[in-house]
C-alpha cells in the first residue's frame, strides 16, 4: 500500500514536468515561429539600411573623384595620391554591396554593418581629402591671378614713375598687397601638403585637423578678397594718374 | 649574230641610261626635299613673328587688360567660394558619422 503510495507520488513526480515540458513546447512553436519572422524582419531592415548608407557613400565618393578631377591648378602628383584613395573607397563599397545581396540571416547583416562602420574612416578621409583639395585648388587659381594682375599694375605703376609722375602712395599700397598675396600662396601650399599627409590617414585622428583647414582656407578666401579690394583701387588710383594715359604705345594715345 | 663588241656597247648604254635615271630621281627628290625645307622654315619664320607678336602684345598691360583681368578674378572668387562651401559642408558631414550597426 506504501509502495503504491510512493509508486504514485513518483508518477505524479514525473507527469507533471513532463506535462510542463509539452506545454511549454507546445507554446514555444508559435513563439519561435513569430522570433524567426522577427528575425527576418529585422535582416531586411538592417540590409535596406546598409544600401542606403552604401549608395550616399558611393555618392559622395563619386562627386568627390568628379570635383578633384575638374582641378586644375593641383598637381598630377597630388591628384594621382587621392584619386587612389578613393577608387580604393569605391571599390570596397561596391565589395560590401554586393554582399549584402547575400546576406541569408540577421548575423551576416549585422556583421556587414560592422564591416561598413568599419570602413567610415577610409571613406571620410578620401572624400573629405579630395573636396578640400578641390577648395586649394579653386584658391590656388585665385592666388595666380592674383600674382598676375598685382605685376601688371606693378608694372604700370613703374611706367608711370618713370614718366614723372608721383606713384609713392601707389607703390606703398601696391606692396602691402603683394605681401598679402606671398602669404596666401605660402598657406595654400602648407595647406595642400597637409591634406596629401591626411589623404589616407584616420578620419577620426585627422578630423579636427580637416576643421581646422575648412577654417583656414575660409581665412585665406577673405584675405584673397582682401587683395582683390586693394588691386581694384589701385587701378583706379593708376587711371587717375595724370600722365598720357596709354597703356599700350606710351605717350599721347590714350586710347585705352 | 651580232659581234660582240656590239652586245657589250648596248650593255653599257643601258647602265648609262639606268644610271642617268638614277641620278636624275636623286636630284629631283633632293630638290623637292629642298623645296619642303624652305617651305618649313617659312613657316618657322611666319610661326616665329607670329608668336613675337602675341608676346608684344601679351606684354602690353592696358587698362582694359587690367578691368577685364579684375573681372576674371572676381569670376574665380566666386567659383572658389562655391568650391569652399561644398567643402566645409563635405567636412561637416563627415564628422557626423551614423553608425549602420546600432
Amino acid at each position: 500500500m506504501k509502495t503504491l503510495s510512493l509508486f504514485k507520488s513518483f508518477s505524479v513526480l514525473k507527469a507533471v514536468p513532463a506535462v510542463a515540458m509539452a506545454v511549454v513546447l507546445v507554446s514555444q512553436s508559435p513563439v519561435q515561429a513569430q522570433s524567426t519572422a522577427i528575425q527576418s524582419q529585422e535582416m531586411r531592415n538592417l540590409v535596406s539600411k546598409l544600401n542606403k548608407e552604401i549608395d550616399t557613400r558611393i555618392q559622395s565618393t563619386d562627386k568627390a573623384t568628379k570635383a578633384l578631377e575638374s582641378s586644375n591648378a593641383v598637381s598630377s602628383s597630388a591628384k594621382n595620391t587621392v584619386s587612389s584613395a578613393l577608387n580604393s573607397t569605391k571599390k570596397e563599397l561596391t565589395d560590401i554591396k554586393k554582399e549584402t545581396g547575400e546576406v541569408k540571416n540577421l548575423t551576416d547583416a549585422k556583421g556587414l554593418a560592422s564591416k561598413l562602420d568599419s570602413q567610415y574612416s577610409k571613406y571620410a578621409t578620401s572624400t573629405v581629402s579630395a573636396m578640400t583639395l578641390k577648395d586649394s585648388d579653386g584658391q590656388q587659381q585665385v592666388f595666380e591671378q592674383l600674382q598676375s594682375l598685382t605685376g601688371d599694375a606693378q608694372s604700370k605703376i613703374d611706367e608711370a614713375g618713370a614718366g614723372g609722375q608721383d606713384v609713392g602712395n601707389l607703390q606703398e599700397a601696391l606692396k602691402g598687397i603683394k605681401q598679402l598675396v606671398e602669404s596666401i600662396g605660402a598657406i595654400l601650399a602648407s595647406i595642400v601638403a597637409l591634406i596629401l599627409a591626411l589623404a589616407t590617414g584616420n578620419f577620426t585622428e585627422a578630423a579636427t585637423i580637416f576643421q581646422a583647414i575648412i577654417g583656414q582656407l575660409a581665412q585665406n578666401l577673405v584675405s584673397s578678397e582682401t587683395a582683390q579690394n586693394g588691386l581694384a583701387g589701385i587701378i583706379d588710383g593708376i587711371v587717375q594718374l595724370d600722365f598720357d594715359f596709354n597703356f599700350s604705345a606710351g605717350p599721347a594715345g590714350g586710347s585705352n | 649574230m651580232e659581234p660582240v663588241h656590239n652586245t657589250s656597247k648596248k650593255k653599257y648604254v643601258v647602265i648609262a641610261f639606268v644610271v642617268l635615271a638614277v641620278l636624275i630621281i636623286i636630284v629631283g627628290a633632293a630638290y623637292t626635299f629642298m623645296q619642303i625645307g624652305a617651305g618649313d622654315d617659312n613657316s618657322a619664320v611666319d610661326s616665329t613673328k607670329q608668336t613675337q607678336q602675341a608676346a608684344d602684345a601679351s606684354s602690353e598691360v592696358t587698362q582694359q587688360t587690367l578691368t577685364q583681368d579684375l573681372k576674371d578674378l572676381d569670376e574665380t572668387i566666386n567659383q572658389s567660394k562655391q568650391a569652399h562651401d561644398e567643402a566645409a559642408k563635405a567636412v561637416e558631414n563627415a564628422t557626423k558619422q551614423t553608425k549602420v550597426s546600432e
